[in-house]
């Protein structure tokens, strides 16, 4: 499997507007990528270039050492896997698999045979004469998952496969992704705005927001050390909790509570003295020991965890998680403090810009 | 033509599963569209003599005659047998349908008038001569569609016989060409190497 290397992607629409600014991002081989984002982030658009179905405004598609960007989507050798699925209703699965090797006039053998190997893979072998209505949603997204494996392409591109899916389906087919990905070991470019998707699927995830990059990183480094204000609010869910106030001697101070910042808290803020910041902490590192009052306004058992809704002060929203079973009733006021190893600092947003991480 | 190894001959039959005998249908649909024709040709002659109460049998048998055709070519599709002795039994009856109007008409050709092409004095022995060819045409195409389906449906039938009684396995026959294929990849890049080796004639 080739590598990909998108070097300074722009996308301009008529009318000046601009979908895609200045995207850089390069793919390693077999590397699973996906691209995360709120709707209209330019996630599928700077997809969709990849794959020749927009063309590009500004800057240069490299797959496996050769320039693709103005090459058409025929010659790219890439598969893309649609949202809808886009299988041809009266053809059986087998002649949907095998559509695209017919159309390049490949031999009998040499498509059944691979025909044969996607729906071993995909566990599909028993439908395989069977028409796409007569099939489940699952079974279908797994059909065009194998009409693209059977052109074994250079790069899989998937634009949000899971999304018309039921909830108990997605995760089933997130785990044959990722199987599906060890087995072919393919570079795989992913779309989706779907945060679990992104945090289980991706080796390494590309947040997205109005077009621009916001960050690049694995999983892990998103949640736990999100580059900004943007990032910290879109990865994790519930959001994380977000706090405006000054940094005064040693204190992170507003006018609902004061903390105290310990040592390395202080030595990273040394240079924001008097300056106001963003604390942010995900609900999960809410302790339930503190001085911070928080007024319940809703308390949801989930099971293994609890989500406690509040107003710190009777005024800032705000979303806890315990790791156990709580029965707060509505009114109740409980005092809460935050996990000093997980508080988020933030610059103040610039405009459209969302505030920067300070380390 | 290179002549098949086993295992592609097998590869070929296990297509058979997984793809409709689309050649015999459109011969059979060929065979439907000729018959059409050949009405229309029939119901064009202008001669008095059809308008008789079997012009209304004729039709009957006609529409009879399509929709069976259309069947049969739906079964052959899907490697029924006893479709294509449906078929077989359908192009004798086109056959046979030769010697009734089209060579009785041809015998006894006659001018006739304003016709089916036009405005012109038209000899009936042109409509006749169509008639018999397009006939013809629809036999031989329904023939050729039951022997096809025959064939196909056959080999398919000996195929899954084979495969039931677990005579052959075609994931086996598929693994072992991947690893043909394989083999021969690896040799196919080690080559070179052996080659430049040769040439600066380090081995002997």
């Amino acid at each position: 499997m080739p590598e990909v290397n998108i070097q300074h992607l722009e996308k301009v629409y008529d009318g000046n507007v601009k979908a895609v600014h200045d995207f850089n991002l390069d793919i390693k081989d077999g590397e699973f990528i996906v691209l995360v984002g709120p709707s209209g982030c330019g996630k599928s658009t700077t997809l969709r270039m990849v794959a020749g179905l927009e063309d590009i405004t500004n800057g240069d598609l490299i797959i496996d050492g050769k320039n693709c960007t103005r090459l058409p989507p025929k010659d790219r050798d890439i598969a893309m896997v649609f949202q809808n699925y886009a299988l041809y209703g009266h053809m059986t699965i087998y002649e949907n698999m095998a559509f695209s090797l017919t159309l390049r006039k490949e031999k009998k053998e040499v498509i059944h045979r691979k025909v044969m190997a996607a729906a071993e893979i995909l566990d599909l072998k028993s439908q395989l004469n069977k028409k796409p209505k007569q099939l489940s949603g699952g079974q279908r997204q797994r059909v065009a998952m194998g009409r693209a494996i059977v052109r074994n392409p250079k790069v899989f591109l998937f634009d949000e496969p899971l999304s018309n899916l039921d909830a108990k389906l997605r995760g089933s087919m997130r785990r044959e992704l990722i199987l599906l990905h060890q087995k072919l070991n393919a570079t795989i470019m992913y779309v989706t705005h779907d945060q679990t998707e992104a945090l289980t699927l991706a080796d390494r995830i590309v947040c997205m927001s109005m077009g621009h990059i916001q960050q690049i990183g694995k999983p892990i480094e998103l949640y736990e050390q999100p580059a900004n204000t943007f990032v910290a609010t879109f990865i994790g869910l519930p959001p994380m909790n977000m706090f405006e106030g000054t940094i005064e001697k040693g204190n992170f101070k507003n006018e609902l509570f004061t903390y105290p910042l310990n040592d390395k808290q202080k030595q990273i803020l040394k240079d924001y003295e008097g300056k106001t910041v963003i604390l942010g902490v995900r609900p999960e590192n809410v302790t339930r020991t503190g001085n911070v009052s928080l007024h319940i306004t809703n308390n949801e058992n989930l099971g293994m965890n609890t989500l406690v809704h509040g107003k710190v002060a009777g005024v800032k929203n705000i979303v806890c998680k315990f790791a156990e079973w709580c029965n707060y009733n509505i009114g109740d006021e409980i005092k809460i403090g935050f996990d000093e190893e997980m508080m988020h600092f933030f610059e103040l947003p610039e405009g459209d810009m969302p505030g920067k991480a300070i380390r | 033509m290179e002549k098949k190894t086993v295992n592609q001959q097998i590869v070929a039959d296990d297509i058979l599963r997984y793809k409709r005998n689309k050649l015999a249908q459109l011969l059979a649909i060929l065979g439907l569209v000729f018959n059409c024709l050949y009405f229309c040709i029939l119901y064009a002659i202008p001669d008095v003599n059809m308008r008789k109460i079997t012009l209304g049998i004729s039709v009957l048998l006609t529409l009879v005659l399509m929709l069976v055709i259309f069947l049969s070519s739906e079964g052959v599709k899907g490697y029924n047998k006893k479709f294509s002795i449906v078929l077989l039994v359908v192009a004798v009856f086109q056959i046979l349908r030769i010697f009734y109007y089209p060579l009785k008409g041809l015998k006894n050709d006659t001018l006739v008038g304003i016709g089916y092409f036009g405005y012109y004095p038209t000899s009936s022995g042109f409509y006749f001569a169509m008639m018999l060819i397009w006939l013809v045409a629809s036999a031989a195409c329904l023939i050729a569609a039951a022997v096809l389906g025959w064939i196909y449906a056959a080999r398919l039938e000996k195929f899954q016989k084979k495969l039931n009684n677990g005579e052959i396995s075609v994931e086996a026959v598929l693994a072992q060409m991947d690893e043909e294929d394989a083999s021969k990849a690896a040799e196919a890049s080690a080559e070179p190497a052996v080659t430049a080796e040769q040439s600066t004639g380090e081995v002997q």
